[in-house]
Parts: structure tokens; C-alpha cells; sequence
């Protein structure tokens, strides 16, 4: 009965495994085994001269770094605060976070189109115009953080309010203050060090958000990397490939980091 | 010596009280007033726009529903019932193979083995997008090395359809279903197939009685989260199939970009209002259902 | 009423069980027979093996040798779900998708009775752990207490040959606890149904049953009515294990043993001649208030009825008597005392290394 059992097991990771490694495998010769030119490493060497790489990526890790500091600073406050002294907020808060999730980034990005047309059609002669145009910059599109800050809320809300679950905020701020630590000290020097799991996590979680993001930057006319790599594709196949290949690496390496980081805190909160 | 310490801690307890009042909901506020901007900005310019009809000579507005009805006719209705058909049977194929995966992990007792395969989720469950597409382009797309070494396409296989999709979306769906049913799988006590097998149940009939019924709201809840997410899907779909599957995403876009047709922007708005209700619709379902679960898996 | 049991209740027996789970040897050759209608306690300090003797009669582990045999019929390969014994866990085995009545109908569903006659009979059975009017409440609205009672009624329900208690009450707290194993013992009594039930608890396993089984390290160590067990002790481990034991220092010699300048017989046979432990329970040793004497008195804690005095011997072992509080009244802290020992066989055991 054990053995059946056993054999049952593998034959399901097996097939598993099968069905996930083999488009990864098969991306992988794809792109160094080129049709009359043979085993050649040149779609991956071409990648880092290629036009608007290193510009779009840079753009994607600045709207990463962006956001993540914009989504932390609004909520992370705002957790603590409704853990230790606004408990009657609490649906709000969760209700509004919760809310971008029935929004789908398409429909989201159509709003926003909207929005951005009033600029010229209504504010042209205000000065909010300006702001409307600032915002735009496709230097640095803060109109994408503003969106994307967004579209994180409702992981970053929810990694946050299960990493609250395993502390108790109130008898750590408590301690804190008994032990002459000031409102900001507390929180800085007693909850957050308490919250590392949660917030590398949030941070993460953000991180593979923008990364990956490509529906509002399209549309709104953005080229940050993942909108690079389709405009690549079209052109250029074997490369687009291994710039998939590759941010799939990127996306391992970054999550397995943070496994390393945030490890003891996970098992320890899975456990209480 | 005492008294006056006793007077300054009780100063400094009231000072202290005075001020906790304050930053309990004024650290609220900056969250709630930029969401009530930045995303509820963008929601009322949806809604009135999916209403709206500009008229292209005098360039004046008006209330009505016509956009709302064109957005359940004709090809955008298509898209719409495509949509739905492709998610709904992407999540659950995906459901139906996740819940075997994910038992055979939480059945495993090697612990390795279960943090690789939850890691691997979440890496896989977050691959969504245009590397995906490429990726499965890359395999199995028209050169795609096991299409043109396995001669699929003798076999009238064609990646760019509503089952290329399908197989596509598996890819992100099943490790989503897989991080979403664990826990559930944790909480199945085993003492519930102990208590059944003492009742004279079979294997059998304590899947059938106890343990899919107790699963029975997380996986209609993982469900529900495959599906939203399949439907919610853009840039896999844009990536691989162009316009070859009718999809409503990929309907918006085009009319967001004026693709098709000029002065399509307020159907967009509105077929976009369709997708929020959906998604909304779904969501009503998902909520109570995860209170249920929780309260039957956490007890 | 028709809420009884099988027409003759069962005998179980376990014949030299063997289980080892990788290193550990949970049972090490277990014989015990439980005789029909009795209700037999095992104890035991956690990982002696009871729960995994009891899970093997329930066919939930698998000894590596030896058999269970509920009625001389061997049913060591018969699977779980049809082994006729009804179980209780530790906590959190009623179905939480189910009401009580649903829960306690669970084996007439898998054995197909008519929905009207399984749910007739769950009433019953309910009725039966005084909880008639609970029948459709759901697990999570009902206290820890009741929760078990259902999973008690649950057990009963397919009229099992045998009942098995799996540490029951070891998640309620205090006052639950002595009233639901009042409840489980008045149930066995009525029913007359050959009863299992594992227990780290001496006290619980002592007031309840009617022969406690005490195991360790796989073994069975000794099997005997309560009083027998606490009175008469086999070995040093059950002494101590159940009740309270202090150790005094004596020595053996020409089949007696002086201890405290007394010469005493003792029961069974000497470790060995030379030193050893004398085993005595608190109620037997006396404590006198005497300014010559060669005993310190260290503590006193008022128990109710009687006063436990700890004293400290000559040489520095510490004793624990129970005194009648007038008698105690004269032994404050650090008083003198003399310490002795009624004129009656004493129990000796190998000398403790400290």
C-alpha cells in the first residue's frame, strides 16, 4: 500500500516536472541552436549591445526600486497603525486594498488613458497641466509607480497583514516605550526587524510585479523591459527568447535570495 | 524624590495618551487618500466614459447606455464569451491537475522536496507574460524545436489557438493553484482519515466524504483566483496570438490603441466595465468562501 | 434501550507486539489481554507505547511482529476500516463539515443505512452523552467538552466490539475533564463494552478503570487493579510512576532491611545484599516533633486533609509524609524530627545514583 502510494507520488512529479522543464529546455536550445549556423552562444553575447536593453531594463528596476519605496511607506504605517490603534479602520483599509484585484490591469490602464486625456482636453490652460505632463516624462514615467503602487497594494497588503498575524505589534511597541524608546524608535527598531520576512516579501512580490509588467506601460506607451522584449520579438526571435530565458534566471535567483533572507522567519510564522 | 517621579510619569503618561490618539488613523490617511486618487481617479473616468458618447462633429458629451450594449454585441461579445470560456477551462484543468500535485507534496514527508516545489511556484506563478509566451514559442510555436523535431504540425497542431492558449496558461495556473490548495491540504487533520477509516470507510470514501467536501470551498476558491487571473490575462495572449483568439483584453487594447476603429475608446471603457463586473462577480464568490474554509481549516 | 452493545462483549489480546519506528523501538514484545467488558487503562510516560498499541488494535500501525486478537480471531491484517473498534482521538476529529448528528450517522453512511434510520439512531446516540438538542450544531460551535462527547457517540455508533480512548480528555481543561470521565466510565459501565484507554494521567487512569496497565520502553511493566498497583507495586518504576514515592537508604540483610534504625521485611525479592532504596509512600512514614532528633524539617504545604512535611534525613535524602494537620501543627520549618516506619513489609529497589 506504501509502495502504491510511493509510486502514485512520482508518477505526478514526474509528469510535473516534465510538462515545467521542457519549454524551459526547449527555450534554452532554441535559442543556441540556430537552424545552418549550429550550437551558437551569439543570442545571448548580442543581448547586452542591443538597441534599448539596457535603457529599458535600467527603467524597470528604477520603477521597481520606485514603487517598492512608494507601496512600503504607504502601508507599512498605515498595518501598524490599524494593529495598534485604529482597529475600526481595519475593513476599510482592507477593503480598499482588495479593490484593485477586481480591476484588471486592462481595464485599469483604460481608466487611466482616460484620466490622461483630460489633461489636454480639459486642464491645458491650469496649472495641473503641467503635472500631467510631468508625470509622463518617459524618462522616468511616474505615472507607472502611481499605477503599479496600485496594482501591488493587494499583495503588499495582505504579505504585511500575515506577517502582523505572527507579531504582537502592541507588546513589542509596549516594550519599546517602557524601555524609553520614542513612537518612531518603536516602531523602527522593534516592529520592523519583526516584520523582515513580511517585508521581503512585500518587496518581492513587488519586484516581480514591475519586472514582469507589461499591459499599462504598452498601452500608456512606456518601454520598460518586459514591453522591449515583445517589440524584440518581432524582429529578432532567438534573442527575445534568451532575454525570456534569462529573466526567468533572474526571477529564481531573486525569490531563492529572499528564500535565504526571509527562510527562518517563513517556517517560523507557518508554524504558529 | 518619589512623589516627584510619580507626578512626572503620570505628566508623561497623559502626554502620552494625548498623543497616541492622533497617529492612530493620521498614519491611515496618506494610503487611503493616494488609492482614493490614483485609483479611484481612474475608476469614475471608466464608469463615466463607458457611459459617455461624444459627438465627433459638435465634440459634445452624452449620457447612454448604447456603449455599454455594444459591448455585448457582435465581435466584442465574441471576445467576452471567449474570455470567460478560456478561463474558466484553463482554471479548471488547472485546479483538477493542481490538487494531485500539491498532495503529493504535502504527502511527501521529504521536507526538500516540498520547499522545491513551493519555490518553484511562486517563481512559475509570477512567470506570466511575454517570457512565457516566447518561451512556449520557442518550444512548441510554429519552429518550435519539439513542433518541428515531433513534426506536430502534421499532426494539425497550432499553438496560436484556444488550446495553445489553454496549455499556455497552465503554466502560471497549476503552481498558483499549487501555492493556493497547500495550505488547505495542510489543514486536512489526520485525524479525519483516522476517525473515517474507524467508521468503515475505504480510502475511497474518505476523499469522497470528508476530505473533498472539507476542500471543497478552498478549491472552489482557487478556482475562482485561477480564474480571475487567466481572464485578467493580457500579455501572454498579446505576445503569442496577436488578435487569433478573441479575447476581450486583447479587444480593449486594440480599441484603446485605435487598432480597429477611431472614437472606440468609450467601448473600450465599457467592455472594461464588463471585465470589473465579472472580476467583481467572482470576487463576491471567492470572500465567503475563503471565511468558510478558514474557519473549518484553522480551527 | 437499543443503544447497546454487541451480545457479549470481546477480549482483546496483544501478543508480543514489536514495533520500531527507525531507531526508536516504540514496542518492544507488548503481552497484555484485556478480559471482555473490562476497562483497562494504559499508562505510561510519553513514548512508552501505549498510543502505538492502542493504533495498532485500531489498524492504524502495523507491528513489524507479534498479532491483535480481538476474540482469538487474529486481526492483524484486517484494515482499518474494518476493525470493528470504535475510537476517540486526542482532540479535533469531528468532521468540520458536518453537524453532530452527521457526524455521529458518518459509519451508518458508509455502511448505507437509510438516511432516516442512521439519523434516528444518531438522535440516540446524542442523547445518550446528554447532547439530545446539540444534534445540529456544527463542530466549531461547540465547546471542547461536547466536542468529544460527540466523538464519543461517533465511536459508539457502528456498535463496536471494542472502544478505544486515545488520551480523550487531555485537551479539556480541569472541571470538563473530571466530569467527562465520570461520564465515559457511567457509558462503559452501561454498556458493558470491552474499553482501551491511553493515558499519561495516574490519577485519571487510577479513578477510572478497573485494571490499569502501566507500560515502559514498549514493555508491559505491570497489569493490576488500581489499588493493587498503588498499594503493591512490582517494580520500582511503577512505584514511582504512579503515586508519590521517596527513596530512603537501607540495607539489606538476612531477609530484612534496616532503614531508619528499624529492621523491616519487604516484599519480593532483594536487588542484591548491601544497599539499597526502600520505596515509601507518604502516608506511611511518620514524622515526630523531637528536639534530639537527627531529621530536619525543610518544608510544609497544607493539602487539605493532611499536611505534606518534607524532611531531610541524617544524610541528606529527603522524605515526603502526609500528616494529619494537628499533627503537623509543631512541624514548622527547620524544627528537628525523628522519622520512622510502620512494622510493615516495605518495598526495596536497587540504590539510586545520584
Amino acid at each position: 500500500m506504501a509502495r502504491r502510494l510511493n509510486l502514485w507520488r512520482w508518477a505526478v512529479l514526474g509528469l510535473a516536472a516534465l510538462y515545467f522543464l521542457i519549454p524551459m529546455a526547449a527555450s534554452v536550445l532554441f535559442t543556441v541552436d540556430v537552424p545552418g549556423e549550429g550550437v551558437t552562444f551569439d543570442a545571448y553575447t548580442q543581448i547586452v549591445s542591443a538597441d534599448g536593453f539596457l535603457s529599458s531594463l535600467l527603467l524597470s528596476l528604477e520603477l521597481a526600486v520606485a514603487t517598492i519605496a512608494v507601496v512600503l511607506l504607504l502601508t507599512v504605517p498605515a498595518v501598524v497603525a490599524l494593529r495598534l490603534s485604529a482597529p475600526r479602520l481595519r475593513p476599510v483599509v482592507e477593503i480598499v486594498c482588495s479593490l484593485p484585484l477586481v480591476v484588471p490591469p486592462i481595464a485599469f490602464v483604460a481608466g487611466i488613458v482616460t484620466v490622461l486625456k483630460w489633461g489636454p482636453d480639459h486642464l491645458s490652460r491650469t496649472p495641473l497641466f503641467e503635472t500631467f505632463v510631468a508625470v509622463q516624462n518617459p524618462d522616468f514615467p511616474v505615472v507607472l509607480v502611481i499605477a503599479y503602487v496600485v496594482m501591488a497594494l493587494p499583495f503588499v497588503y495582505r504579505a504585511l497583514d500575515a506577517g502582523l498575524r505572527a507579531v504582537d505589534v502592541r507588546t513589542l511597541v509596549e516594550a519599546a516605550r517602557s524601555c524609553g524608546a520614542s513612537w518612531p524608535q518603536a516602531l523602527v527598531r522593534a516592529v520592523l526587524p519583526n516584520l523582515r520576512g513580511a517585508l521581503l516579501n512585500a518587496s518581492f512580490l513587488t519586484l516581480a510585479l514591475v519586472l514582469g509588467e507589461f499591459t499599462v506601460a504598452r498601452l500608456l506607451g512606456f518601454e520598460p523591459f518586459a514591453v522591449w522584449i515583445y517589440d524584440v520579438g518581432g524582429s529578432q526571435a532567438q534573442m527575445s527568447v534568451a532575454v525570456s530565458v534569462l529573466s526567468l534566471l533572474v526571477t529564481w535567483a531573486l525569490l531563492l535570495a529572499l528564500a535565504g533572507a526571509g527562510g527562518r522567519d517563513r517556517t517560523a510564522s507557518s508554524r504558529g | 524624590m518619589t512623589a516627584t517621579l510619580t507626578r512626572a510619569d503620570v505628566a508623561a503618561a497623559a502626554s502620552q495618551k494625548r498623543r497616541r490618539r492622533a497617529p492612530g488613523w493620521l498614519a491611515v490617511v496618506p494610503l487611503l487618500a493616494f488609492t482614493a486618487v490614483a485609483f479611484g481617479l481612474p475608476a469614475v473616468a471608466m464608469l463615466n466614459g463607458a457611459f459617455t458618447v461624444k459627438d465627433p462633429v459638435s465634440g459634445t458629451s452624452s449620457y447612454t447606455a448604447s456603449n455599454l450594449s455594444d459591448s455585448l454585441q457582435g465581435p466584442y461579445l465574441t471576445a467576452l464569451v471567449g474570455s470567460v470560456k478560456l478561463s474558466a477551462l484553463s482554471a479548471v484543468i488547472a485546479a483538477v491537475l493542481g490538487l494531485p500535485l500539491a498532495q503529493a507534496v504535502v504527502s511527501s514527508r521529504s521536507r526538500a522536496l516540498r520547499e522545491a516545489v513551493l519555490t518553484a511556484s511562486g517563481v512559475l506563478a509570477n512567470f506570466g507574460g511575454v517570457p512565457l509566451a516566447f518561451a512556449f514559442v520557442a518550444t512548441l510555436g510554429n519552429a518550435g524545436v519539439l513542433t518541428v523535431h515531433l513534426h506536430l504540425a502534421d499532426h494539425g497542431w497550432d499553438l496560436y489557438s484556444f488550446w495553445g492558449l489553454v496549455l499556455v496558461y497552465l503554466y502560471f495556473l497549476i503552481p498558483l493553484m499549487v501555492l493556493t490548495i497547500t495550505p488547505a491540504l495542510d489543514g486536512l487533520r489526520a485525524q479525519w482519515r483516522e476517525a473515517a477509516l474507524n467508521n468503515g470507510a475505504t480510502g475511497v470514501q474518505y476523499w469522497r466524504f470528508v476530505a473533498l467536501p472539507v476542500l471543497a470551498p478552498s478549491l472552489l476558491g482557487g478556482f475562482v483566483l485561477l480564474f480571475g487571473s487567466a481572464f485578467a490575462a493580457y500579455a501572454t495572449a498579446a505576445a503569442m496570438v496577436g488578435s487569433a483568439v478573441p479575447l476581450v483584453t486583447l479587444q480593449i487594447a486594440d480599441a484603446l490603441s485605435g487598432n480597429v476603429l477611431v472614437g472606440q475608446e468609450n467601448v473600450a471603457l465599457a467592455l472594461s466595465l464588463d471585465m470589473v463586473l465579472v472580476a467583481g462577480l467572482v470576487m463576491a464568490v471567492y470572500l465567503p468562501l475563503q471565511r468558510r474554509s478558514a474557519r473549518w481549516l484553522d480551527a | 434501550m437499543s443503544v447497546s452493545t454487541p451480545d457479549k462483549a470481546a477480549t482483546v489480546e496483544f501478543r508480543s507486539l514489536r514495533r520500531e519506528f527507525g531507531a526508536t523501538v516504540a514496542l518492544d514484545g507488548l503481552d497484555l489481554t484485556v478480559r471482555p467488558g473490562e476497562f483497562l487503562a494504559l499508562l505510561g510516560p510519553s513514548g512508552c507505547g501505549k498510543t502505538t498499541a492502542l493504533r495498532m488494535l485500531a489498524g492504524f500501525e502495523h507491528p513489524d511482529s507479534g498479532a491483535v486478537l480481538v476474540d482469538g480471531e487474529d486481526v492483524t491484517r484486517v484494515p482499518a476500516h474494518r476493525r470493528d473498534a470504535g475510537m476517540v482521538f486526542q482532540s479535533y476529529s469531528l468532521f468540520p463539515h458536518l453537524d453532530a448528528v452527521d457526524n455521529v450517522a458518518f459509519g451508518l453512511r458508509m455502511r448505507k443505512v437509510r438516511t432516516g434510520e442512521r439519523r434516528a439512531r444518531a438522535a440516540e446516540l446524542l442523547d445518550l452523552v446528554g447532547l439530545g438538542d446539540k444534534g445540529e450544531r456544527f463542530p466549531h460551535q461547540l465547546s471542547g467538552g461536547q466536542q468529544q462527547r460527540v466523538a464519543l457517540a461517533r465511536a459508539l455508533a457502528l456498535r463496536p466490539r471494542v472502544l478505544l480512548l486515545d488520551e480523550p480528555l487531555s485537551a479539556l481543561d480541569a472541571k470538563v475533564r473530571l466530569s467527562l470521565r465520570e461520564e465515559i466510565r457511567r457509558l462503559q459501565q452501561e454498556l458493558g463494552i470491552t474499553t482501551l484507554f491511553v493515558t499519561h494521567d495516574q490519577e485519571e487512569a487510577l479513578s477510572i478503570a478497573d485494571r490499569v496497565a502501566v507500560m515502559r520502553a514498549g514493555q508491559l511493566e505491570q497489569c493490576a487493579e488500581p489499588a493493587e498497583l498503588y498499594g503493591r507495586p512490582a517494580t520500582a518504576f511503577v512505584a514511582e510512576f504512579v503515586g508519590t514515592m521517596s527513596r530512603i537508604p537501607g540495607t539489606v540483610k538476612d531477609d530484612r532491611v534496616e532503614v531508619l534504625g528499624q529492621r523491616l521485611p519487604f516484599d519480593g525479592q532483594a536487588p542484591g545484599a548491601g544497599e539499597v532504596d526502600v520505596l515509601v509512600r507518604p502516608e506511611a512514614v511518620r514524622v515526630r516533633a523531637d528536639g534530639s532528633g537527627t531529621a530536619t524539617v525543610v518544608a510544609t504545604a497544607f493539602l487539605g486533609a493532611v499536611v505534606r512535611v518534607t524532611v531531610r534525613l541524617a544524610d541528606g535524602t529527603e522524605a515526603k509524609a502526609d500528616l494529619p494537620a494537628h499533627e503537623a501543627a509543631e512541624l514548622g520549618a527547620g524544627s528537628a524530627a525523628t522519622v520512622s516506619l510502620p512494622e510493615r513489609p516495605v518495598l526495596v529497589a536497587e540504590r539510586a545514583r545520584e
